[in-house]
């Protein structure tokens, strides 16, 4: 048995590790890397001129939204409109708590048996993520009601309805990844993947899932709750300095979770490739501190490329009108997830 | 401990179970039936029935309750149009209580039984595993049943709801094109 001072302070790194790395790290880069990532895009430069590449430009921005009045507009619905950028962050943070960024480890030797690089061991992780994403759903509501503007409760509407169509087909995205694996925990998820990632098997849930995502998180092509040229920006419109400045670091961090959810559901969390283990080429991922450290990066670069592609997409692709969002929501994504599930269900019995 | 923490949760629920009713802007009162489903599941997990607990959350926080706020803010409904009387209300929370106290002392008479503490549960209890096998192996029917019934009112919903595509009369068009 561990010693239960070793195992606190071990599961408090985690939180103060985990939480500051995507708070602190993740959320300001990705938003450099969308500025820079759009000029690119747009051939122009992009933030260039704080620091080294532009890139202390989201630290300059973090002061200047911490440092600006508090205004509050006159005819908000007061307790609610403040309650609401709260309720965006705190779903975010949540949703960290089940994700494992790396395999069990003994951390060299310092444990008797492997820890979980994971704050929370629920087994029921993966419904765990999905429940704190939909909760996600009340920040926007909320925000749009208690703004007193139409503009903010259209955006609100449009986010609803977005929100509840999608969750079902990643809902279904997300079956044919249990019933491959067997399990809702998302370090047995992993586990079963070692040889064979699930998106070989799972091509047509992954296919559900990409766009599935980007609705949830209300990226573009699917951000018609923030539509500028509609909406000024939806929900969050009278809001300013620090308030709207915890909507923006949800909305990156959200992309965090699900991006790692991604890696984790079918691109083989930290294994190292399809056919090809960490074992394979010497290096222990659970004794060795070094082996533990190279499995936690190889995930955190996978993650990476997908919050990339996040970017890449929301700069290369125009806006959906909404009845083709609700279309493609209802009548492609829901009955080709369940078509998946018939076919791997099928392929389970029978194979 | 575990008796405290109950009874402060209970208390908990009673209460914002109250203000759902109580509350005159359907919003909120949706906010704190949100509330109401988070303490439930507390409670749940109190008795280690972690995956109910958060299916729990899933289904009622995570989707009834956003169908609920997006049509309390589709119809937009102003808190004097669904008062109906704060007499009524009292008189109606009233004959709930005393109805819901008779049926209890009913039961406490007839089977005192019901109301001692149960056997406790497994080691496995709670779990995903253990609940799906009793769910399909034990209860197979009535779970086929339920899905059955969910199945067919999503049929009526969609009877109800489906209006065929109404054609053009050509001459809403002509003159569409003569206002053009």
């Amino acid at each position: 048995m561990e010693d239960t001072t070793i195992l606190w302070l071990f599961l408090l790194g985690k939180i103060v590790l985990f939480f500051s790395v995507v708070f602190g790290m993740v959320a300001p880069i990705m938003i450099w890397v969308e500025r820079r990532v759009a000029g690119l895009v747009q051939d122009r430069y992009g933030p260039n001129r704080v620091g080294p590449f532009g890139l202390l430009q989201s630290l300059a921005d973090g002061i200047k939204l911490v440092l600006k009045e508090a205004l509050i507009p006159q005819g908000v619905r007061n307790p609610y409109y403040l309650l609401a950028p709260v309720l965006a962050v705190v779903p975010a943070a949540l949703s960290f708590a089940v994700i494992p960024f790396g395999p069990p480890t003994t951390l060299g030797g310092m444990f008797e048996t492997p820890q979980r690089l994971q704050i929370a061991n629920l087994n029921v992780g993966l419904i765990f993520v999905m429940t704190v994403t939909s909760l996600s759903v009340y920040s926007v509501a909320l925000a749009g009601w208690a703004s007193n503007n139409k503009f903010s409760v259209m955006g609100a509407l449009r986010a609803s309805a977005q929100m509840i169509s999608y969750e079902l087909a990643a809902g279904l995205a997300i079956v044919s990844v249990i019933l491959l694996s067997g399990s809702v925990d998302l370090v047995r998820i992993v586990e079963t993947q070692a040889g064979l990632w699930h998106i070989f098997p799972g091509f047509l849930a992954f296919l559900v899932f990409l766009p599935a995502i980007y609705a949830e998180t209300n990226r573009t092509p699917f951000d018609l709750p923030e539509a500028e040229a509609e909406l000024v920006v939806g929900y969050h419109t009278e809001y300013s300095g620090i308030k709207f400045g915890l909507f923006f670091l949800s909305e990156y961090s959200i992309m965090t979770t699900v991006s790692s959810t991604a890696v984790l559901l079918f691109f083989g969390g930290w294994n190292l490739l399809p056919g090809l283990s960490w074992a394979d080429i010497g290096i222990d991922i659970q004794n060795t501190i070094l082996g533990t450290l190279m499995a936690v990066s190889w995930f955190a670069a996978k993650v990476a490329f997908f919050l990339f592609l996040f970017v890449w997409v929301r700069w290369t692709l125009p806006r959906f009108r909404y009845d083709q969002l609700m279309g493609l929501g209802w009548k492609t994504l829901l009955p080709l997830a369940i078509f998946n599930i018939l076919i791997i269900a099928g392929f389970m019995v029978f194979a | 401990m575990m008796d405290l923490a109950f009874y402060l949760v209970a208390g908990l629920m009673l209460l914002s179970a109250g203000l759902v009713a109580y509350r005159p802007k359907p919003l909120e009162s949706a906010l704190w039936l949100i509330l109401h489903f988070f303490l439930t599941s507390t409670l749940y997990v109190f008795l280690g029935a972690d995956f109910v607990a958060v299916v729990q959350l899933l289904v009622y926080a995570g989707a009834i309750v956003v169908l609920f706020t997006f049509v309390i803010l589709l119809l937009n409904l102003n808190p004097q149009e669904i008062s109906g009387g704060e007499s009524l209300r009292w008189t109606s929370t009233v004959l709930f209580l005393c109805a819901l106290g008779a049926v209890l002392f009913c039961l406490h008479i007839a089977s005192p039984s019901l109301l001692e503490k149960m056997p406790a549960a497994g080691p496995s209890f709670g779990s995903i595993e253990a609940f799906s096998r009793m769910m399909i192996q034990n209860y197979s029917w009535s779970f086929e049943i339920a899905g059955l019934l969910l199945l067919l009112a999503v049929v009526g919903v969609g009877l109800l709801a489906y209006r065929r595509p109404s054609h053009r009369k050509p001459k809403d068009l002509e003159n569409k094109r003569e206002a053009a």
